[in-house]
């Protein structure tokens, strides 16, 4: 590549960054009382992955606001989901709560429904889950529609994997010792070394 | 037996003055772009994820300390090859009276990373397809990525392998920063992250070694001196050296700070998405799904064909360097990509793998296990360096009076002896 053109690449990058930096962004967004809401949720989930729901709010009105989020597993279905990282992490079958006090005029912050996990055997397929926010009198609900994928199956211990892995490659620098000294190097003698 | 090159004898290192132009460099950056290649992998995206999850762009400076240790190691790698001829096993097995042991100690290492690291790579692979590709089945995904890897070692033509290399970089980089586009890198953070502050969460010793881990990949160090042996035009004559490490010190330079280019878009999109909530992504699945409801639906395929792009060259790449140390450990003798037994050692290693890949293991305990595994080899890799690059056995080539050779060499036992420490300490029960 021509110093040039490696310029004009460097450039394009540099520009890139200042001036297409929020281009693809995206969100839900919801007009609760005077508080404007976008909501970020993911569209696909893997088994025994978490996810996150997550929720920035902006007070456009003249006087502090109280924001109560509601966030309820699909109906039915909140046995295929465990919540949050402390055990126990049994999906609350009434969802869970999040509530937002004295969000001031212009001001911006965010509630959050973090690790919100399909079980390893979730059953496959679309769900829909919905997440309520209350403002003062005014109440909207929004719907949350994912598609749960397979994932992984087999989750161990770190330890279990590290022996495993330790004894395999082992195993594996055995079988190639035996396969050079026999069939290809007989000469070869672990103990010698090399004089630089 | 190694020799060193007569013609440095009674030069003054570094005196020469020899170099190419910056044009000429650049032309020709293949075993840097392999190298860079093999680094970055999904370990990557997982380490990257913690780190900034905890504490946003506030361990960039570990990214460029590291990848500054990293190019010193491919610098001295170079030097090595350029006076000996010889690459990765015969440096530790010409150590004086441990040589034996330490040759064991990377033909074991060498086999991990044959069977082990592919293993991770393999499975980020696969879950990657998966995201492209929703429908097909994991299983089918794990076995089109290993049949590919190994139809491509099969071909045994080197030449094909470097471009491949070199268009997957290319993907690695043009996904991630589309990511980070999508998002938005708040550059002043980035800026801030330059300089080591206090992690908040006191996560400084497990988070610095998981990025050493991942930045300072020992096997890809050694594969350097392969990449280069690959192309088979090593000068003779110390004028012609001299260039030729101008050549290779510029490749290197892509090799090692590649990641941080790549550490720049991965915290850019960590600092803006996920940092202010405390969440911490582990997974390349977590990265994506996280990603998505700022960026947008296309996220997922976008990052997954970076991520794909990365375990892949890193399947292929750390695969290799486990052919390639196992063949001249029990060969004596280095050997090329068109060697029989290289392309045998590398497919039975791969089938492993891909039969290890089928038992559907949680790929986080796989690339935390590759990280710590990484860190474990340089603690050794990088001493044994250090060693060489202070030895007046490099000739012209050795460190002489430079002090920034010098400051490198202090940095890389440093840092290898800390690494080293924690991580190998840790198998006989000792806890930092």
């Amino acid at each position: 590549m021509s110093r040039g053109r490696l310029l004009a690449v460097l450039i394009a990058l540099v520009l890139s960054l200042a001036v297409v930096p929020t281009a693809f962004a995206s969100g839900t967004d919801v007009k609760v009382g005077d508080v404007e809401a976008t909501v970020y949720a993911p569209s696909v989930v893997w088994q025994a992955t978490n996810s996150h729901v997550v929720v920035k709010l902006v007070n456009r009105g003249s006087k502090p606001a109280t924001v109560e989020g509601l966030f309820k597993f699909p109906e039915g279905k909140d046995n295929q989901f465990t919540y949050g990282t402390k055990s126990p992490n049994t999906a609350p079958k009434d969802g869970d709560t999040k509530t937002l006090k004295d969000l001031k005029p212009g001001e911006s912050k965010y509630i959050a429904f973090t690790y919100i996990t399909p079980k390893g055997n979730a059953q496959l397929g679309m769900y829909t889950a919905n997440l309520t926010l209350k403002v003062d009198g005014a109440s909207q609900t929004i719907p949350w529609t994912f598609d749960i994928r397979t994932g992984a199956v087999f989750i161990a211990q770190t330890d279990s994997i590290v022996y495993m892995i330790y004894a395999v490659s082992a195993a594996m620098l055995v079988f190639w010792f035996a396969y050079f000294k026999l069939f290809v190097n007989k000469k070869f003698n672990i103990l010698a070394g090399e004089e630089a | 037996m190694a020799t060193v090159s007569a013609t440095g004898v009674g030069v003054k290192p570094w005196s020469l003055g020899e170099g190419t132009s910056f044009g000429t460099r650049v032309k020709d950056l293949g075993p840097g772009a392999f190298v860079a290649a093999t680094f970055i992998g999904s370990g990557d995206i997982a380490t990257g994820g913690t780190a900034g999850g905890a504490f946003g762009f506030g361990y960039w400076w570990a990214y460029w300390v590291t990848c500054a240790t990293a190019w010193f190691c491919l610098d001295v790698v170079s030097r090595y090859y350029l006076v000996t001829g010889k690459a990765g096993v015969s440096m530790f097995r010409s150590i004086p009276k441990i040589g034996w042991f330490l040759a064991l100690f990377i033909g074991l290492f060498g086999v991990y990373y044959g069977v082990g690291n592919v293993t991770s790579q393999f499975s980020a692979s696969a879950w990657a397809v998966t995201g492209v590709f929703p429908q097909m089945d994991y299983v089918l995904a794990a076995g089109i990525v290993a049949v590919l890897c190994m139809a491509l070692i099969w071909i045994g033509n080197y030449a094909i392998l470097d471009k491949v290399m070199s268009l997957m970089l290319v993907a690695i980089i043009g996904s991630f920063f589309a990511a980070a586009f999508a998002t938005g890198v708040n550059l002043a953070d980035a800026a801030r992250g330059m300089i080591p502050a206090g992690d908040p969460a006191g996560g400084f010793s497990n988070n610095f070694q998981a990025i050493a881990g991942t930045n300072i990949n020992g096997a890809a160090v050694l594969l350097f001196a392969y990449t280069l042996m690959e192309r088979g035009n090593r000068p003779e004559d110390l004028k012609g050296q001299a260039r030729f490490l101008s050549f290779a010190r510029s490749n290197a330079l892509l090799g090692s700070f590649g990641a941080v280019l790549v550490s720049f878009a991965l915290l850019g999109v960590i600092n803006q998405v996920i940092y202010p909530y405390g969440i911490i992504p582990r997974k390349p699945e977590d990265f994506a799904i996280l990603i998505e409801p700022v960026a947008g639906p296309w996220a997922i395929p976008i990052f997954s064909l970076g991520v794909l792009a990365a375990s892949l060259s890193s399947a292929l790449g750390n695969g290799m360097i486990g052919a390639y140390v196992t063949c001249e450990y029990f060969l004596n003798k280095p050997v090329k990509s068109n060697n029989i037994h290289f392309k045998i050692v590398y497919i039975v290693n791969a089938v492993i793998a891909g039969v290890i890949v089928m038992v559907k293991i949680d790929p986080i305990f796989l690339k935390t296990i590759t990280s710590m595994m990484n860190a474990s080899f340089f603690g050794v890799v990088g001493l044994v360096l250090a060693y060489w690059a202070g030895s007046s056995k490099l000739g012209y080539f050795r460190n002489g009076s430079s002090i920034p050779l010098w400051a490198l060499t202090i940095l890389t036992i440093v840092v290898a002896g800390y690494v080293g420490v924690f991580n190998l300490g840790g198998y006989f029960g000792l806890k930092f």
